[in-house]
């Protein structure tokens, strides 16, 4: 059969044994936990099942699949009572992304996902669970084991009592360490790092974290109260409520032998290829000390076009280095 | 009502839907409790009653069974049960995924892989179909969304923002397991080149972000590090073909391997030092062959083995006047010359 038979087969035999879990799901969770379109769901879905069943095919042989107002309720269908196990697809799709969550020793997440694991691999049948040991052997994170871990726990227990942290945190921004006190908002993972979003109670601003530049964390006995509502992924994709006006446009240009590398790495949302090759990058900061230290890392290739306060930041900053090496230049 | 499926009238033969078909004939399979004869199927079980040849009908069933096992579903036949029976049994235990239950947190986990899987369409279809069904037996997300941790907890991406890109893992993981080549184009950073390459799965690697396939690049007889952003299209599983993953092969040595150990050849040795405020971080980022030895003041000397200086200068460079590379002079002038590139290039 091709593609679009298995594809609906997959469907019906996901969305019985999930109806019949949870009688009176409603059409939208249920969409929503399978992929599977509202407007399948209360028509060529039950169209379809509901004239499946066991000989004799009498009523009580067909699947009864019901959908009325916005709630799907299930009858005779005991033999889909459960889900099919898991084929090596999904366990394997299921390995990857838990290793992207969480692996060994790191992230906030660890012993969940080692227990998802566990539990999963458990359910497997056995020639599905051998090959994915096989194949799981060989997928890994590669994560540095470093305090980070040991940070996000602490944290993460604070979140889950509600009680504020005491963090000594090193700012990139002023290049210093300096100590806060926080509530823990959420958590994400980006490039590596991860982050803790928190209320910093002193500015009375939510703001992230990293978690690796959080050199100590102390709970206190405060209690606070997440806002409702509050998403870390919707606070992810829009950032802090920005102050726009405070904010500075920067633009980089990078010479045509590195610009593409510069593309991939260079934290800038927008890259305008020129006419040579160049890329122009232009981001918007509030900070500046983070940019200076990433523009130092580019050496010759990166060239501030605007503003020129960063230029001269940046190369103030450079001469402070300089001095390092026994040269002073003016 | 006793549905009819096949109707015949005046000489023309309304067939059932296929899928419909199958779902009857899985049915039938998990209701009987004795293996069942071809022979019961043909002719009872709605979708193969109607009055085509018995080859017909052997050949629909030959297929269907193929769909069911693509599906997962485990079919086999028995030639004698115990009881003297033959006939076709799917085996409830092997068939039934048994009842997983998950602590609050595990939930937690699902729930945000779920939430992640639901923004991208592309998103591995394979990890939607997987967490719908080891979910069942959990309370569903729409009363654990009320719950006040949920929302708040844990945003994921996967992978960062490539939504096919757990595709072509997906696929890469599946050929690892089986042991099969791959073959798919890959872009490559250095040239902005894009060539077709056949590549025998070593391991598939994630360190800061990004996913890597190591394997043995066959066209270049050598090992090689990919990096799945840079696949473009699909993953083409080749002819399975068994082959041997080396014995000392550690997926470490491949992947988050730092810039400056990049190349082969012969190491030397370079002391940073740190100052206090960002030495710990140092401190605890160490990776293997890596040496840090802290000062009474909080500052602190890091030793590292590097192939490749250049690499390593953007690295001490970032941290501006608070890491100065001790030695040796040659790789002491590098940074020297960078930094009055930085400084010419500001004033320019």
């Amino acid at each position: 059969m091709k593609g679009r038979g298995l594809v609906v087969l997959r469907k019906v035999l996901a969305i019985l044994p999930l109806v019949r879990a949870h009688q009176g799901i409603s059409v939208a969770e249920l969409s929503r936990l399978t992929g599977i379109p509202e407007t399948e769901i209360a028509g060529d879905l039950p169209n379809l099942v509901n004239l499946c069943g066991v000989p004799p095919y009498s009523p009580v042989d067909l699947v009864d699949l019901e959908v009325e107002g916005d709630r799907v309720t299930i009858r005779f269908a005991e033999q889909f009572r459960r889900p099919v196990r898991l084929t090596l697809k999904e366990a394997l799709a299921l390995e990857l992304a838990l290793t992207g969550v969480a692996d060994e020793d790191a992230g906030p997440f660890a012993v969940a996902v080692a227990g998802i694991r566990e539990k999963v691999r458990r359910a497997l049948s056995p020639r599905v669970a051998q090959e994915v040991s096989q194949a799981g052997e060989h997928i890994s994170a590669v994560r540095s084991p470093g305090l980070a871990g040991k940070m996000l726990r602490v944290l993460k227990d604070a979140m889950n009592l509600q009680v504020v942290v005491t963090i000594e945190y090193f700012s990139r921004s002023s290049g210093r360490i300096s100590s806060r006190v926080i509530e823990p908002y959420g958590f994400y993972e980006q490039a590596g790092h991860w982050y803790v979003v928190a209320r910093a109670v002193e500015r009375d601003r939510v703001m992230t974290f990293r978690a690796d530049r959080i050199r100590s964390a102390t709970p206190g006995d405060e209690e606070y109260e997440i806002p409702d509502g509050f998403e870390v992924a919707t606070y992810r994709r829009q950032g802090p409520p920005s102050p726009v006006e405070s904010g500075v446009m920067v633009t980089v240009r990078f010479g045509p032998e590195i610009a593409r590398f510069a593309r991939e790495t260079f934290p800038a949302r927008e890259f305008v290829e020129d006419a040579d090759g160049a890329v122009t990058a232009t981001l918007q900061t509030t900070g500046t000390a983070w940019l200076v230290s990433e523009l130092l890392r580019w050496g010759g290739g990166a060239v501030v076009v605007d503003p020129p306060e960063i230029r001269r930041e940046l190369a103030e900053r450079a001469r402070a280095a300089l001095s390092r090496y026994g040269e002073e230049t003016c | 009502m006793v549905q009819s499926r096949a109707l015949e009238t005046e000489g023309t033969v309304v067939t059932i839907k296929r899928e419909e078909r199958i779902l009857n004939l899985l049915s039938a399979l998990l209701a009987a409790s004795t293996p069942l004869p071809f022979a019961e199927i043909r002719g009872r079980v709605s979708g193969y009653d109607d009055h085509a040849s018995r080859e017909a009908i052997e050949k629909r069933f030959d297929r269907d069974k193929s769909d069911l096992r693509k599906l997962g579903v485990p079919i086999e036949y028995i030639a004698e049960d115990e009881y003297g029976g033959s006939g076709y049994r799917v085996q409830k235990e092997l068939y039934f995924l048994d009842e997983i239950r998950f602590t609050m947190e595990e939930g937690i986990v699902l729930a945000a892989l779920q939430r992640a899987a639901e923004t991208g369409a592309a998103v591995g279809e394979g990890l939607r179909s997987a967490l719908g069904k080891i979910g069942v037996d959990s309370p569903l997300s729409e009363p654990l969304r009320e719950w006040a941790g949920e929302q708040q907890l844990l945003d994921p991406r996967l992978p960062p923002d490539n939504r096919s890109e757990m595709n072509v893992l997906a696929a890469l993981a599946e050929a690892l397991a089986g042991r099969r080549p791959v073959r798919f184009s890959y872009y490559t950073l250095r040239t902005g080149t894009v060539s077709e390459r056949t590549v025998e799965p070593w391991g598939i690697g994630y360190f800061h972000g990004n996913w890597y396939l190591v394997g043995r690049d066959r066209d270049k007889s050598e090992e090689r590090v990919f990096r799945t952003s840079r696949i473009g299209g699909e993953v083409q599983p080749q002819a399975a073909e068994d082959y041997e993953i080396p014995a000392d092969f550690n997926l470490r040595d491949c992947v988050g391997v730092p810039p400056w150990r990049y190349r082969d050849g012969p190491a030397e040795t370079v002391t940073i030092r740190f100052a206090p405020d960002i030495a710990w971080m140092i401190e605890d980022n160490l990776q293997s062959g890596q040496s840090f030895e802290a000062a009474p003041d909080g500052s602190g000397i890091l030793r590292l083995e590097v192939t490749e200086p250049a690499a390593l200068i953007p690295f001490v460079a970032q941290y501006g006047p608070d890491a100065e590379i001790l030695g040796p002079a040659a790789i002491r002038d590098r940074i020297h010359r960078h930094l009055l590139e930085v400084i010419s290039r500001c004033e320019s």
